[in-house]
């Protein structure tokens, strides 16, 4: 079951707030919350079930134990251990078939057998480690309560595509919150415009993507005659296909999370509005960056000397946890290959630089990286960036103008730019804009339901990225 | 100042941008230097600045014995420029070692562009004051409870007693307030004519119609803050307190009681709005899925599979499910023409 889903839109989603909000307690609607989050999660692959329950159950006690004995020589191991633990899982359930795979291009003949990706493994496995870390720091006290513990494990608005917010966020919104009708009324106003950047824009770009490289099942068939224009155009697509389809889930989570009274962390802020890489990085999937900084960059073995390789590790990691493949493990390395550049270029210098200059730069970054992401296969890798920077396929005309879904492009562009909080601002200002900008978004809000609920009916949802 | 009090009304995310914030620096700058009558009153200020300067100092070093006021301490008012820039860099050496490391070498040269000529800008660059704060969020800080503590205590009131007892913001100016966090934003405040003093700006109790006149939702929280950044040099970020430092010069100020007042009728409007936005929303949700579940079914799917432990356990009921539920909406074909005929017509698929 996705978020874009007919399913979920008009049967679990409202069953769920019924249920939820004809609750009286808090801890009522947690069980609700539980419930619902259970069902979501067997409903993507029944043997999650076991799995995020078993996570559960290690983290919960592993929490406890940290808590005993924070102050001894125990702790430490405690750590390492349900490290060890949450990592072997994740390479169990997660990545098994890729390693597999992996290992066997190398002529190591191992075949095991073939087990479902866990739903969101990937992201309640980070989640679980943060909340030993902060356990073992002292920053949270442990959950002494398994059934709120479990909450926060598998609450299904972060459960599949996150964002990956740690415990210590939402701690007291599990014991103690409320929603109001605005929050209400902005969640689903959140939730909308997640779902109409998903299944407008997004699966619009995924389909020109597709026209225009070709995919991993069919060896990215068009990819060998591209035109040095085409593979920039090609790849301008990949970068805002990959951010709208993210992005949404991140929306939609973020706005189900209101609507339960909970305030998740926003995981996007305009990334593509950024003037450097290391702006990108702190404007793109947000908490996972915010993850692998706070609890790997800045660990003490890495210190100030070793800057520069606790800088490589933590993007050869983004990397892998995005797949265990060549392709991630590059894509991760490249952009930290920038970002160190950038470290020691100095902030004071990178923000000298003339803005159109930075941009560029920046867009150009991205353009590649993302591209480096995109292609699972070396051979089609090759020929891409052959035609990206060399003229073997010529330079190419300007017939994507007249492509269908040019427009969407275009589209896609002006949004990523920071233009509608800009304008919502500005009319902040005078209540007779207020009253236009505010009736407006609710006739949108509304509209976008309408329209994203028909475009779901007779077709075959295409799933999200993550 | 009232940005930040506007975001705490929001949930913990704003509190941990806060918390996130490592180090604020203050420049203060006289804003009208480019008249002649300015430069004059700059002149006389600075004269008047001379006398104060002692009382001024007093008045810093009286401030809580934090880090801030370690940092605080060291900045002066009015003072050539030049001296005023390699102050700056020592207090940067002082606060943070790290980020000046990577600034050494070009030092001199950014000391040479960034003096400017004292004869047109006699008080460009006022004072600056840098605060290290929320250094208890580095991980390697052994005593991170205790430097959390004291960490939130630095901001108040009184440590800014002494920006607004400079005399030369008599005539209004500028201070840009470089708050240095995690997202890197940088927030602009612009000091109106009629400088209210500290007290008058941290009394003032927002009301909650205030609070929600502004697009509160954390995105617009973000967005605007990360606006602000992209906007160096515009007067005033967009939900600040609009303050108006025109109005001896032929602008009414507008008193905040208007403000207020207009705020909380758009405030109304907004409510109304969104609420009927989430009624109607809601109601799609509802009345369509109520629809979808007693609806006779159509298509090739028409009977609803059954559950057995085999299909259950592997998944493929589910799939069976959700793929039943989704083929057998009725009028479906006809939906997804439509649909079709829109994009088209959008030019968009």
């Amino acid at each position: 079951m996705l978020f874009a889903d007919e399913l979920f839109l008009f049967l679990f989603l409202p069953l769920c707030l019924a249920f939820y909000f004809i609750m009286p307690k808090v801890q009522m609607k947690n069980n609700v919350l539980i419930l619902f989050s259970l069902i979501f999660c067997v409903w993507g692959n029944p043997l999650s079930l076991p799995v995020i329950v078993s996570a559960a159950i290690l983290n919960f006690a592993a929490g406890l134990l940290l808590q005993r004995f924070r102050n001894s020589r125990a702790a430490v191991p405690i750590f390492v251990i349900s490290l060890i633990l949450n990592l072997a899982m994740l390479a169990v359930f997660g990545y098994s078939t890729d390693i597999t795979a992996v290992m066997n291009s190398f002529g190591v003949d191992i075949s095991v057998p073939e087990i479902r990706s866990t739903i969101g493994i990937s992201f309640f496995t980070l989640r679980n480690i943060s909340y030993c870390a902060d356990c073992k720091s002292g920053e949270v006290s442990a959950q002494r309560s398994f059934r709120k513990y479990l909450l926060y494990v598998s609450l299904f608005p972060l459960l599949a595509a996150g964002p990956i917010v740690a415990y210590r966020e939402i701690a007291d919104e599990i014991d103690n919150r409320s929603t109001s009708l605005a929050d209400i009324s902005d969640g689903i106003s959140r939730f909308a415009v997640g779902a109409a950047k998903k299944l407008i824009i997004a699966d619009n770009l995924r389909s020109a993507v597709i026209y225009r490289f070709g995919q991993e099942s069919d060896g990215y068939a068009a990819v060998g005659d591209l035109s040095f224009l085409g593979a920039w155009y090609g790849a301008a697509l990949i970068v805002l296909w990959i951010y709208f389809d993210f992005s949404a889930y991140s929306d939609m989570a973020i706005g189900l999370g209101r609507i339960f009274g909970f305030g998740f962390k926003e995981n996007f802020n305009y990334p593509l509005a950024s003037k450097s890489v290391s702006d990108l990085s702190h404007r793109w999937h947000i908490s996972l960056t915010a993850f692998f900084e706070e609890y790997l960059l800045d660990l003490p073995i890495f210190g100030k000397r070793l800057k520069y390789i606790g800088l490589f590790a933590m993007w050869l990691l983004i990397g892998l946890w995005h797949g265990f493949s060549l392709n991630f493990i590059l894509g991760g390395l490249f952009f930290g290959l920038f970002i160190a550049i950038e470290t020691l270029i100095g902030e004071e210098r990178m923000a000298k630089i003339p803005s159109v200059i930075s941009h560029i730069y920046t867009k150009a970054v991205m353009l590649v990286g993302f591209a480096i992401f995109y292609f699972g296969d070396m051979s089609a890798m090759g020929k891409f960036f052959k035609s990206m920077f060399s003229l073997a396929n010529g330079f190419g005309n300007v017939g994507v103008l007249s492509e269908k879904r040019f427009i969407v492009f275009v589209a896609a562009i002006i949004l990523s730019m920071p233009i509608l909080p800009k304008i919502k601002a500005n009319a902040a200002k005078n209540p007779a804009a207020q009253f236009c900008v505010s009736a407006v978004s609710a006739v949108c809000s509304a509209a976008l339901i309408v329209l994203s609920g028909a475009m779901l009916v007779g077709r075959t949802g295409s799933p999200f990225i993550f | 100042m009232n940005v930040t009090k506007k975001t705490y009304t929001k949930a913990t995310a704003d509190e941990d941008f806060i918390d996130s914030v490592h180090e604020v620096k203050l420049d203060i700058r006289s804003h009208r230097n480019d008249t002649d009558f300015e430069k004059m009153l700059a002149e006389l200020n600075k004269k008047s600045a001379e006398k104060k300067e002692y009382e001024l100092q007093e008045k810093i070093s009286k401030t809580d014995n934090t880090d801030i006021t370690d940092v605080a301490d060291k900045a002066e008012t009015p003072v050539p420029n030049v001296a005023e820039n390699r102050q700056e860099e020592s207090l940067e050496e002082n606060v943070s070692p790290e980020s000046t490391e990577d600034n050494d070498t070009d030092a001199d040269s950014e000391e040479k562009e960034s003096v400017p000529t004292e004869s047109v800008q006699p008080t460009a660059v006022m004072t600056s004051l840098q605060f290290p704060i929320n250094e208890h969020l580095d991980k390697a800080d052994s005593h991170a409870d205790e430097s959390k503590s004291a960490a939130k205590k630095q901001l108040s009131a009184d440590d800014f007693k002494g920006i607004w007892d400079n005399p030369d913001l008599s005539g209004g100016g500028r201070i840009s307030m470089n708050i240095k966090t995690g997202y890197r934003r940088e927030i602009k405040i612009t000091v109106p004519q009629t400088i209210p003093t500290p007290e008058q700006i941290w009394e003032y109790q927002p009301t909650e119609s205030d609070f929600s006149a502004v697009p509160d939702t954390d995105t617009e929280n973000v967005a605007n803050t990360a606006d602000s950044t992209q906007s160096r040099g515009s007067d005033i970020s967009s939900d600040s307190h609009d303050y108006d430092y025109n109005d001896g010069y032929g602008y009414e100020e507008e008193s905040a009681e208007t403000k207020l007042e207009k705020a909380a009728r758009a405030d109304v409007y907004r409510r109304r709005f969104s609420t009927a936005s989430a009624v109607i929303c809601l109601a799609i949700f509802f009345c369509t899925g109520f629809y979808l579940l007693v609806c006779p079914r159509d298509g090739d799917f028409a009977k609803m599979p059954v559950p057995s432990t085999e299909t259950v356990i592997d998944g493929s009921y589910f799939e069976q499910l959700d793929e039943w539920y989704c083929e057998t909406i009725p009028n479906a074909d006809k939906i997804k023409e439509l649909t079709d005929k829109l994009m088209n017509l959008l030019k968009i698929s």
